[in-house]
């Protein structure tokens, strides 16, 4: 049976960009989000949340979201796909993200009407149809 | 998606804007501090203003402002570049010459998003009681003609308040762009005497603020400066503005000529 994507995680310490990204989520994905503002909460959080699939900001103060995505790994708590979300879009950027094991990349600024679809579309990549 | 929830959205995102607006005035406001101190950056400085730059390249355009992000993704790389290699001991990345024109073209972006910004403001009316606030101490006489002075030097404000005030004008001063434009929301004046570079809000970002505007569209405007370029001279007289006149200026010369604009 192919898996559905519900519920996804979004962490990024930036207020602005975490409440459009909520809002375009639920609005025009009808997902459920649950939104994190650092490295540090996904880490304690994630298993409590339980998400289908993490949205993963790679800039932020403290722990970045490769530091982030590596020490999950590394502690097998990591069992969703990780995406990253960033302004750093250069194509050498994004191949060293997805060899980081990251199952996408989606630029910033993100199209607020676009987003969903894009989450969307990774999503049916690595599981088939939503 | 139906035509309800598309709306709802529209709605809900145009809230969210309004915020954004608020904190792209505030990185503005740290733009110009760190353009200000250029000549004194520390580490610390340049890494604070990375962090801004960052935040711009990654949320203007979700907010409806390419322009701002793409302005900020090309300063954020050379900042990054020749940050590194500040941190290596290298040069300070305010000798760089690209990074200080990126930030003052980023800065000048910023302000233009404020200004147009500012005229949905007086539009609505929404900031009344600061115009209030700011109009409160000033004395009008409403026989008499109103002059707006824009300068933020004390020194010219004052000067020009004591010879216009006694050849019968009234005179409302400010030293900011950006309280100049809330003065005119409550009270639209006769004339603008306005300086042509002020930080913040320069001369010609108002001047053209009011030009859209309807009820300052015809209000006339003698601009001051003290950096006489033509090209300025040609935009002003564009946008309306009657008088072009170059610091260091005679006074008594200056007053004649509004006495005459009002003949």
């Amino acid at each position: 049976m192919v898996q559905q994507l519900h519920h996804i995680l979004y962490v990024d310490d930036e207020p602005h960009i975490k409440e459009v990204a909520q809002m375009c989520l639920e609005m025009m994905g009808e997902f459920k989000v649950t939104c994190l503002s650092s490295g540090d909460e996904l880490i304690q959080n994630l298993e409590v949340i339980n998400p289908d699939l993490i949205l993963l900001d790679v800039m932020m103060p403290k722990m970045d979201g490769p530091t982030t995505l590596k020490r999950l790994q590394s502690d097998g708590s990591l069992t969703v796909p990780v995406v990253f979300m960033t302004a750093r879009i250069q194509p050498e950027e994004i191949e060293q993200y997805l060899q980081m094991g990251a199952a996408g990349v989606i630029a910033k600024p993100f199209d607020p009407m676009k987003l969903a679809d894009q989450v969307t579309e990774i999503w049916e990549k690595i599981n088939g149809p939503r | 998606m139906d035509q309800d929830k598309k709306e709802q959205f529209i709605r809900k995102m145009n809230k969210l804007k309004r915020l954004y607006d608020a904190y792209l005035n505030d990185w503005r406001i740290e733009l110009e501090k760190s353009l200000k101190k250029i000549d004194e950056w520390t580490l610390d400085d340049t890494t604070n203003l990375q962090m801004i730059v960052h935040k711009l390249t990654g949320t203007g355009a979700t907010y409806g402002y390419p322009q701002v992000s793409d302005s900020a993704r090309a300063l954020e790389y050379k900042l990054a570049y020749a940050n590194v290699e500040f941190k290596m001991g290298g040069s300070n990345p305010n000798k760089n010459v690209y990074i200080r024109s990126e930030l003052a073209n980023l800065i000048r972006i910023c302000n233009t998003i404020y200004a147009e910004n500012q005229v949905s403001r007086i539009e609505t009316e929404m900031f009344g009681d600061e115009a209030d606030e700011l109009l409160g101490t000033q004395d009008i006489n409403p026989a008499h003609k109103t002059i707006l002075i824009v300068d933020d030097q004390e020194v010219i404000r004052f000067t020009l308040h004591t010879a216009l005030k006694e050849a019968g004008f009234n005179t409302i001063l400010t030293n900011d762009g950006d309280d100049a434009l809330l003065i005119m929301q409550k009270k639209v004046p006769d004339l603008v005497i306005l300086d042509r570079l002020m930080p913040h809000l320069d001369g010609m970002t108002v001047l053209k603020t009011m030009r859209k505007v309807e009820e300052l569209k015809g209000v006339p405007v003698i601009f001051l400066t003290a950096l006489y370029n033509p090209t300025d001279v040609i935009e002003a007289e564009k946008l309306g503005a009657v008088d072009y006149v170059a610091k260091p200026f005679d006074v008594d010369e200056l007053v004649m000529r509004c006495i005459r604009l009002f003949q």
